[in-house]
């Protein structure tokens, strides 16, 4: 290497690894929970509950302890553009793989149920998710700029590493999440196998009542759910694409070329080489298992690729610059969910869909019935629900039916039988 | 297993909208009600009375 050359690798070294770090480090508070909400808001249009921040740690029967009010629920959702996932209550191992995905190789329940097939299928560790059913999404535009601060900004590295190799004040791009992963089961598996997890947790289910406010006191009542994850969607690889729209001074530097100009690809066999270059350096700042796969290339003569999470330039030219970051092992970026509000006794209420919930299309329950009026029978019923103790009988009573309705539907919908049952049973003995 | 909650009620009378209103709030899982005005006939108005257990206008 000409004493140029290693010049051109030192400074793009101190350049990149210097514009990688600082990159993180100039973020303030407000900056970073603007970093969460706008990856949040991209993976909240393709209908899944972001995750933030990622991780692989995350399955279908994961349950969660929410204790926050659903409007609540709503407003931070909206505000911060995902839900912390904060109290994890239990890691159920529910079965029902195998009869879910019959038919796809190598799905099975028990130790090797999904995703640990896909996530050390070898004995050195690494991780094939060839087998796990895909998932795509679609391609998300977003500008950034220095000034402004990033008007989208992903917690991925490719971001803040492209727009400093473009050495640009603002840009437009493109994020394309790639090699997409889900799997889950039906909530109907799951909710069977939270209904035993709660019986056998009353106990621990009972401590979290629901906080009624006292009489005046305008606050919504606090109530305690249980969020049971369902399905989960996974990413391996991001790629990021920035288009400069204008240069920024440091073009202009005396002697120093600018470094999208090393990189361009229009200055022929010296491109390949720069590329190699910025990559080692990408590679090394990527922690010490690239690092590793860095020296190790370094004598090999080819491009460091690094088995681990990293950040490697696929192309450049004098006003693009493309990144595609590798995780060491797909993330977990989204979720679906149902809820269980914990009820006074520690039982379980009937199961909620989360994602609805939070955006706001809450649904009224069940399907609309035609007001049959008030029989005799519901008027003698509803005069003994004057005492409220009746009403816990009643409720009561109505549980241990085969089909039970609600105390509304009983007295004024088409359940004139089980009416006639009710007085007999309840007022006539 | 807890009660389904209360199913939304077409053709609710007028002077039936308290009563109906009355018994789905035994549920106390019901927070928020919404009664709408469905049409008018010769024997009186009638009203579609929803029960919500979350709020339904997202607020």
């Amino acid at each position: 290497m000409t004493s140029l050359g290693r010049f051109r690798s030192s400074l793009i070294a101190i350049s990149l690894t210097a514009l990688t770090g600082c990159a993180t480090e100039r973020l303030s508070g407000d900056q970073l929970a603007r970093v969460a909400k706008d990856w949040a808001l991209g993976i909240r249009a393709s209908q899944i509950i972001p995750v933030y921040p990622l991780t692989e740690d995350l399955q279908p029967g994961d349950v969660f302890l929410v204790q926050t009010p659903v409007e609540e629920q709503e407003r931070i959702y909206l505000e911060k553009g995902f839900l912390p996932l904060e109290n994890m209550a239990a890691r159920l191992h529910p079965r029902g793989y195998g009869e879910f995905y019959r038919g796809w190789p190598a799905i099975v329940d028990g130790e090797l149920a999904p995703p640990r097939p896909w996530q050390f299928p070898t004995a050195d560790g690494s991780a094939d998710f060839a087998r796990a059913p895909l998932a795509a999404f679609p391609t998300y535009n977003f500008s950034v700029s220095r000034s402004g601060g990033f008007s989208l900004a992903l917690p991925v590295q490719s971001v803040p590493v492209g727009l400093n190799l473009l050495d640009t004040a603002s840009a437009n791009g493109t994020i394309t999440l790639k090699d997409a992963y889900t799997y889950g089961l039906p909530a109907r598996v799951l909710h069977d196998v939270v209904r035993i997890w709660s019986l056998g947790s009353r106990d621990y289910l009972k401590q979290f009542v629901s906080v009624v406010p006292a009489a005046g006191d305008k606050s919504p009542r606090k109530d305690f759910y249980l969020r049971v994850v369902n399905r989960v969607y996974l990413v391996k690889t991001v790629d990021v694409t920035l288009f400069a729209n204008r240069a920024s001074a440091a073009d202009a530097s005396a002697g120093v070329p600018g470094k999208v100009d090393l990189l361009n690809i229009g200055n022929g066999t010296e491109a390949a080489k720069r590329f190699d270059e910025v990559n080692k350096v990408l590679a090394r700042a990527s922690g010490p298992k690239a690092d590793n796969a860095a020296v190790a290339d370094e004598t090999a003569g080819a491009p460091p690729i690094a088995a681990g999470g990293s950040v490697r330039v696929a192309m450049a030219t004098s006003r693009s610059v493309s990144l595609v970051e590798s995780f060491a092992r797909p993330l977990v970026i989204g979720y679906l969910a149902t809820d269980y509000r914990i009820l006074p006794d520690g039982e379980l209420d009937a199961p909620v869909s989360v994602l609805p919930m939070l955006e706001g299309r809450q649904q009224s329950h069940g399907v609309a019935v035609r007001y049959t009026g008030c029989d005799a029978d519901c008027g003698r019923l509803s005069v003994w629900l004057g005492d409220k103790a009746n009403v816990k009988t009643l409720t009561r009573w109505l549980e241990q039916q085969p089909t039970p309705v609600a105390i509304a539907d009983l007295l004024t919908g088409d359940h004139a039988d089980m009416r006639s049952r009710a007085v007999a049973e309840l007022l006539d003995q | 297993m807890p009660l389904p909650v209360p199913s939304p009620k077409t053709d609710v009378p007028r002077d039936a909208v308290a009563q109906e209103i009355e018994l789905m709030l035994f549920d106390d899982r019901v927070r928020w009600i919404a009664v709408e005005f469905e049409s008018s006939g010769a024997t009186g108005d009638f009203f579609r009375v929803t029960p919500w257990t979350t709020d339904p206008t997202g607020g």
